[in-house]
């Protein structure tokens, strides 16, 4: 087992990264390390794992073993749970002055308990330029145990200045038959099961993997899709926004739960809880103040999973209109979902295909409005609308 | 119409009324009213005043009077006038109320030179003139008659209304300082009927005697926290006037309230669209399947009757709100994940119409 076992049809990335790790344990006894440097530019289509490899990569750095896998600084690091490897996300639509600032100053800080302080920028692309301005000094001559890892979806989405001051690399979205090989190589997945989750995931590995592991997911994705032919009237349009929301809520759960519970553990352990005699003054103040800022940041990684978790649901549902289409089209192409067949012909039969082009415009903008800060139910609950009368916007306007 | 006029007065015993009428004289400091009053100006903060003013100073004289309220370009506005001036059955006292008497028609014109020069016993009569030429020569009768006129003319922006809402303090025996009311005027711009209800409000609320900038700013803070669900529930009622109007109020309160404007809006849809979804279920049940107080869905019933013709565009409304969410959060912004999705699937598009066996 290794860390990389993540990234699925990533050869030539997981070589490049093996190396630079390797290179980097050589800097940290005064030898030359050639294929390590500062910072980094991961770049990939979504699902292919682009931040996957960013946090892989920041784990093998921080882990002892150069990514065994299965220490703690390997599980906690790709989720935010390790004190080296910060994950920084935009608060809002993208990257201010002042978080710029913040960033700058967090990255200057030295590592707690290994050799490099990993910083992971997620959504690159949503630096604004006085931020990238801000940034730029220190992605270009970091403090000497500080590594920069800049994720977007291409490098067309970066300003040519990180570009210049930044090693790229470079993720391709896997094929459905990579999905579905390392899904029954890894997970021991019946084939006909791991054939529908690539086939469903559309090469979204994490998504693939959620779907051929977890019955519950399966169903709560069916249940998703069976939505469009239950949008009768206004209040079952706002019944069904909640029901996929509530279904992205417990897929999102799935994620985190497990997690949460691992930090946890984690954390009473470092204090001693649970052992036999309870822990009391100063030690637990400081337990119960690291508790407090872990349930805090647990909090917010559930609320941007949820918001992910919706993503995932309204692909899936873009991934159903497009099989509409292509039976509207009459089009020589396998269905995403062929398993609902007779359910697409009847979506089909009873609309234009310009109205599915309507619908498909829908759920593209209502995914762009829900990223950009939209509360996900009244994004989704517009969307309905939208779905079920795809001309709304013309009555109202 | 006498018997219409009446019913709305309950069958309160003669004995009550007298009692009633002797406690309000006993209490009242207003002064005597004219038999004719002429509010004149287009204020309309000031011609409410000044009618509710003059009602209660007469009914301060009468408890039992009645009410009246006519337009002066009704069609059967002078039949009604004629009604009113005629003797009831109680005796009781009748304020008669014409409104826009510029616009009067000939037939409530002589009806009213008619209530001059033969003003009846029980009735009052007041007229409501906006200014201007129009109707000034009934006007002039009246005034000649011993009209007693109150002006109503719009105030000028600036010192003049400062002028004004520093009296207004005054009127509730409290004090506000310069600077207090210099803010107040700006935070909510020259709409009187705003700042008189915002003094009242802030003289009730403070509690020491001399309302200063803090107080001001406090009492906007309160203002911004509840606006959503006011505005909310103007909205889902249909009042659009009253939802504007506190809209504007509490965006002159704070820069800060479309986010919870929007989101306070989008729970009022929800729950009306709820509670319209479960039309035969008990109240109780309904509370509990959209997580309401009880007592709060008789409300969303009417909210939703009031909707039931227009379900489509109560439909685009929830596609409003979500590019309103969109918009007061700082706009959408279309990702170049999602843009290279797009290209995607309109080059799947492609794909796809050319692939197809028989034109789409
Ligand atoms: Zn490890």
């Amino acid at each position: 087992m290794s860390i990389w076992d993540a990234l699925v049809g990533q050869d030539e990335v997981v070589a490049q990264l093996e190396r630079a790790v390797a290179s980097a344990e050589l800097l940290t006894r005064g030898e030359p390390g050639p294929a390590m440097t500062h910072a980094w530019l991961f770049t990939g289509p979504p699902g292919s794992g682009r931040s996957t490899a960013a946090t892989c990569f920041g784990a093998a750095l921080v882990c002892l073993e150069g990514g065994c896998g299965v220490c703690q600084a390997c599980r906690n690091a790709p989720l935010g749970g390790h004190l080296d490897v910060d994950v920084i996300r935009p608060d809002g639509l993208s990257y201010s002055v002042d978080e710029a600032r913040d960033l700058v100053k967090q990255a200057a800080m030295s590592p707690a308990s290994s050799h490099w302080h990993v910083v992971i920028v997620e959504d690159a692309d949503r630096l604004t330029d006085q931020a990238v301005n801000v940034l730029l000094k220190s992605i270009e001559e970091p403090p000497p145990h500080t590594i920069w890892l800049l994720c977007a979806p291409s490098v067309e989405d970066v300003p040519p200045t990180i570009v210049s001051r930044t090693r790229h690399v470079a993720l391709r979205t896997p094929s459905t038959a990579e999905v579905a090989k390392a899904l029954t190589d890894r997970y021991a997945v019946d084939g006909a099961i791991a054939a529908f989750a690539a086939r469903a995931s559309q090469g979204h590995i994490g998504r693939a993997r959620a779907l051929a592991t977890d019955e519950h997911a399966r169903l709560r994705r069916a249940e998703v899709l069976r939505v469009p032919l239950e949008l009768r009237d206004l209040n079952s349009c706002f019944v069904c926004a909640a029901n996929i929301l509530d279904a992205a809520s417990a897929d999102a759960d799935a994620i985190t739960a497990p997690l949460n519970q691992a930090e946890i553990e984690d954390l009473d352990a470092s204090y001693g809880v649970g052992g036999s005699a309870a822990i009391k003054g100063q030690l637990k103040r400081s337990r119960d103040a690291a508790l407090k800022d872990l349930t805090k940041r647990q909090k917010t990684r559930s609320t941007r999973t949820v918001r992910d978790q919706v993503d995932r649901v309204l692909l899936d549902l873009l991934g159903l209109y497009r099989d509409v289409l292509v039976i509207q089209l009459d089009a020589v192409v396998p269905l995403i979902n062929e398993e609902m067949r007779p359910q697409i012909q009847q979506l089909a039969a009873n609309s234009t295909a310009n109205d599915t082009g309507r619908r498909l415009g829908a759920i593209d903008y209502a995914r762009a409005q829900i990223q950009s800060g939209v509360t996900p139910l009244i994004g989704l609950e517009s969307l309905m609308v939208e779905i079920k009368d795809p001309w709304i916007r013309s009555a109202s306007a | 119409m006498l018997a219409g006029a009446l019913a709305w007065w309950p069958e309160v015993p003669n004995l009550v009324k007298v009692v009633l009428a002797c406690c309000s004289i006993m209490a009242s400091s207003l002064p005597a009213p004219s038999r004719i009053t002429i509010a004149a100006g287009n204020e309309p903060m000031l011609v409410d005043r000044a009618v509710s003013e003059t009602c209660a100073a007469i009914g301060a004289l009468d408890a039992s009077t009645q009410r009246v309220t006519i337009p002066a370009n009704s069609d059967d506005g002078a039949a009604l006038i004629r009604d009113a001036m005629s003797p009831n059955l109680f005796g009781d006292a009748t304020v008669l109320i014409v409104t826009g008497v510029d616009a009067a028609s000939d037939d409530v014109d002589t009806a009213l030179r008619g209530f001059i020069a033969e003003p009846a016993e029980h009735a009052w009569l007041i007229v409501t003139h906006p200014g201007g030429v129009k109707g000034k020569n009934l006007l002039d009768a009246l005034r000649a008659a011993g009209g007693a006129e109150i002006d109503c003319k719009a105030l000028k922006k600036g010192k003049a209304t400062i002028e004004f809402l520093t009296r207004e303090v005054r009127s509730h025996n409290r004090s506000m300082t310069a600077d207090a009311v210099t803010a107040l005027y700006d935070a909510i711009g020259h709409d009187l009927r705003l700042l008189v209800g915002a003094i009242s409000q802030l003289c009730s609320d403070v509690d020491h005697d001399l309302i200063t900038i803090d107080d001001i700013n406090s009492y906007f803070t309160g203002v911004a926290e509840v606006a959503g669900y006011t505005i909310a529930d103007s909205v889902w009622d249909r009042r659009s006037v009253d939802a504007m109007r506190s809209l504007r109020w509490a965006m002159a309160a704070s820069d800060n309230v479309g986010v919870p404007t929007v989101l306070a809006m989008a729970s009022g849809l929800r729950a009306v669209v709820g509670a319209g979804g479960m039309p035969t279920a008990s109240d109780l049940d309904v509370a509990k399947a959209i997580g309401v107080p009880p007592w709060k869905v008789k409300n969303l019933r009417q909210q939703w009757a009031r909707w039931s013709g227009d379900q489509r565009r109560l439909a685009a409304a929830a596609v409003a709100l979500a590019d309103a969410d969109g918009a007061v959060k700082g706009g959408v912004r279309i990702g170049s994940s999602l843009a290279a999705e797009q290209k995607l699937l309109a080059l799947e598009k492609l794909v796809l119409l050319t692939s197809a066996r028989r034109a789409g």
